[in-house]
């Protein structure tokens, strides 16, 4: 019986082990391609072999991008300036629309509720049309604020910080009302300290999304304004080793946000997982 | 252990943004100081050979100036500059009322005149001096009253006195009518007494070439020699002509230290007034349409390469670049040589490298230079 389950145990750990190795290895096999020179990468590439320990290792790509090539990094404040307004701006919003759903009575709340669970799950393309018509009758196709503005407006993040809220006893907010506090003064001294953890993994995630965006910005900015996301498509094959190095340089920050937050990223998603 | 680990990342990140941060304000300087500056020239037509080459401007040799009598009101231009005229053909158009009214004043002036030596004649004791000098003054009013119609037609219209073409109408003399096709008289315009009006060559005008040289080159022309006139230097696709022009005159301009020169051209089949054209001596006959310096030229193996400098569109943005491209070399001295490239060597490029800071191979990029152009 106990060799029977060490013998199941090593078929799970060789399954698992084969996934989180598909899982992981574009990752690997770009980092270690951003580290090889240009020859090396295309001559990997034009005899089918996928080389992952360069013959001689080099950091001429990222030079390249970060020294010999502003565009690159003129992209990467490109995306900087779109997410972390974004960021900002979606759990200020996120977390006023969420007290409203989860401390406060009115009426057609679980439709409005409702509705807003609809947009989450619609794809983003759907809207992206009327977003288009509407950022052109304002005037704001082709400037940021019009990647910027419907960005904020995020029904997952109402619907994530409304879970979390809801974890929240309501005795804490009517001692609150029984003290003479209003709404803003319960969200932001009762509320607000309690749910720190579901402010960062909103802000991760909400980075993480927006960091990648492509849609929006192909479709509502012009090309200087483009963000990194976009730029990548544009290298062409001949520079596939430039290619590798951007695309590292592209997911460090969302590693970066990643780590610092990963602890309060589970715990937010943990407890999206309770209720 | 957390804290140490999350003491780790936070440095990192900040070493990121910091990295991130200084390549951005730096990355434009560090460009440039990294990239070969290339001195980039154009392919000129241009003479391989001893001798000199200078500038000239070609001119009519004989024109026939006409001129206004009078300080005229001139009311129509009826010529246009280039426009073949013949003898007896209207130019323009002076107001006539003004020249009526002007023979009116002078008629009056001369019965006045003409009156008081009357009486002067006609009193016993004439005074002759007085006599004498009205007498005079009205042989004087008599030959202005004739002059007032000289140069014109009874209806005023001032005509040509010769066969030929107009190669210039005096705009400052005729005010608003700077090319003649104006022929509403809206814009009349006064003519100064004295100043040429109209310009004309003859149908087949001699031209000659003027040009100056510093008096340290003046010794290569002399009086009689024979130079050679060349037209297409400015525009690369024009066809380029030359022509033969005969030394007629030199003159010393001491307050510029130069000498001016100008030369008879004896085919002027081609050229025209103002054309700007190339002058040189007759040891650089031989003109050609690819001269470069010989700076440019690169020898691999026995071969002659120039690299040519484009742009192109690079994974990060537009990128200046430099192409090797294989040429045959032509006539050469000491400086310049012509060339023959195997590929069109004037389509889409900014120009050919006559000097780089480093050391630059085929597909390298580039910061041009741009000594004389920009692009």
């Amino acid at each position: 019986m106990k060799e029977k389950n060490k013998i199941v145990s090593v078929l799970e750990y060789t399954v698992l082990i084969i996934f989180a190795f598909g899982a992981l290895f574009p990752v690997i096999y770009m980092v270690s391609n951003s580290f090889m020179g240009e020859e090396e990468v295309n001559a990997a590439l034009q005899n089918f072999k996928f080389h992952i320990i360069p013959d001689c290792f080099t950091m001429i790509q990222y030079y390249t991008i970060l020294i010999r090539k502003p565009d690159f990094l003129l992209r990467f404040w490109n995306s900087v300036i779109l997410t972390v307004p974004i960021v900002i701006g979606q759990i200020g919003t996120s977390i006023f629309g969420a007290y409203a759903f989860a401390k406060i009575e009115f009426k057609f709340k679980q439709q409005i509720f409702f509705m807003f669970i609809l947009l989450m799950i619609m794809p983003y393309q759907v809207t992206l049309v009327p977003i288009y018509i509407i950022m052109k009758k304002i005037n704001l196709v082709g400037s940021y604020a019009s990647v910027i503005l419907p960005g904020i407006f995020s029904t997952f993040g109402v619907f994530l910080m409304t879970q979390f809220l809801k974890s929240i006893p309501d005795e804490q907010c009517e001692a609150a009302k029984v003290d003479g506090a209003s709404h803003i003064q319960i969200l932001f001294k009762i509320i607000m300290p309690q749910c720190r953890g579901a402010v960062v993994s909103l802000a991760i995630l909400s980075f993480v999304d927006n960091w990648n965006m492509i849609e929006q910005p192909l479709i509502l900015l012009g090309n200087e304004k483009q963000p990194l996301s976009t730029f990548l498509s544009q290298i062409n094959n001949n520079e596939l080793g430039m290619a590798f190095a951007c695309g590292v340089m592209f997911m460090m920050p969302s590693i970066f946000v990643f780590l610092n937050g990963e602890k309060q990223l589970l715990q937010g998603i943990q407890h999206l997982d309770m209720k | 252990m957390e804290s140490k680990r999350n003491k780790m990342i936070t440095k990192i990140i900040i070493v990121f943004i910091v990295v991130i941060v200084l390549c951005t304000y730096f990355s434009k300087t560090v460009e440039n100081m990294l990239l070969p500056e290339v001195t980039v020239i154009q392919l000129k037509p241009g003479a391989i050979g001893e001798g000199f080459e200078g500038t000239g401007t070609v001119e009519y040799e004989d024109t026939h100036k006409i001129y206004s009598r009078q300080d005229w009101t001139v009311k129509e231009i009826e010529v246009k500059v280039n426009q073949n005229v013949k003898k007896g053909d209207v130019l323009a158009k002076v107001d006539i009322d003004q020249i009526t009214l002007m023979e009116r004043e002078e008629e009056e002036a001369i019965m006045e005149l003409q009156d008081e030596i009357n009486s002067l004649k006609k009193a016993p004791n004439p005074d002759q001096d007085k006599l004498k000098e009205d007498q005079f003054k009205l042989d004087t009013e008599n030959i202005k009253y004739k002059e007032i119609r000289k140069g014109l037609t009874g209806d005023g219209s001032i005509l040509s006195d010769m066969d030929g073409k107009i190669v210039n109408i005096n705009s400052q003399n005729v005010g608003g009518f700077s090319e003649a096709s104006e022929g509403d008289g809206s814009g009349a315009a006064d003519s100064v007494a004295g100043n040429p009006l109209f310009e004309i060559v003859s149908s087949e005008p001699s031209l000659s070439v003027k040009w100056t040289v510093s008096s340290k080159d003046a010794d290569e022309f002399s009086i009689g020699d024979n130079v050679n006139v060349a037209t297409g230097d400015d525009d690369k696709n024009s066809k380029l002509t030359v022509v033969t022009a005969t030394v007629s005159e030199k003159t010393y301009n001491a307050e510029k230290d130069e000498y001016e020169f100008s030369g008879i051209i004896s085919d002027n089949s081609n050229l025209k007034q103002d054309d700007k054209v190339t002058v040189s001596t007759e040891a650089s006959t031989k003109r050609y349409n690819n001269v470069i310096p010989k700076s440019c030229l690169y020898d691999e193996d026995g071969t002659d390469y120039v690299y040519e400098v484009s742009a192109r569109s690079g994974a990060l943005g537009e990128e200046d670049y430099v192409e090797k491209v294989q040429v045959q070399v032509g006539a050469s001295d000491d400086l310049n040589c012509s060339i023959k490239a195997t590929s069109d060597l004037t389509k889409g490029i900014y120009g050919i490298v006559s000097n780089a800071s480093k050391p630059i191979e085929d597909n390298d990029e580039v910061k041009p230079i741009f000594p004389d152009s920009s692009r």
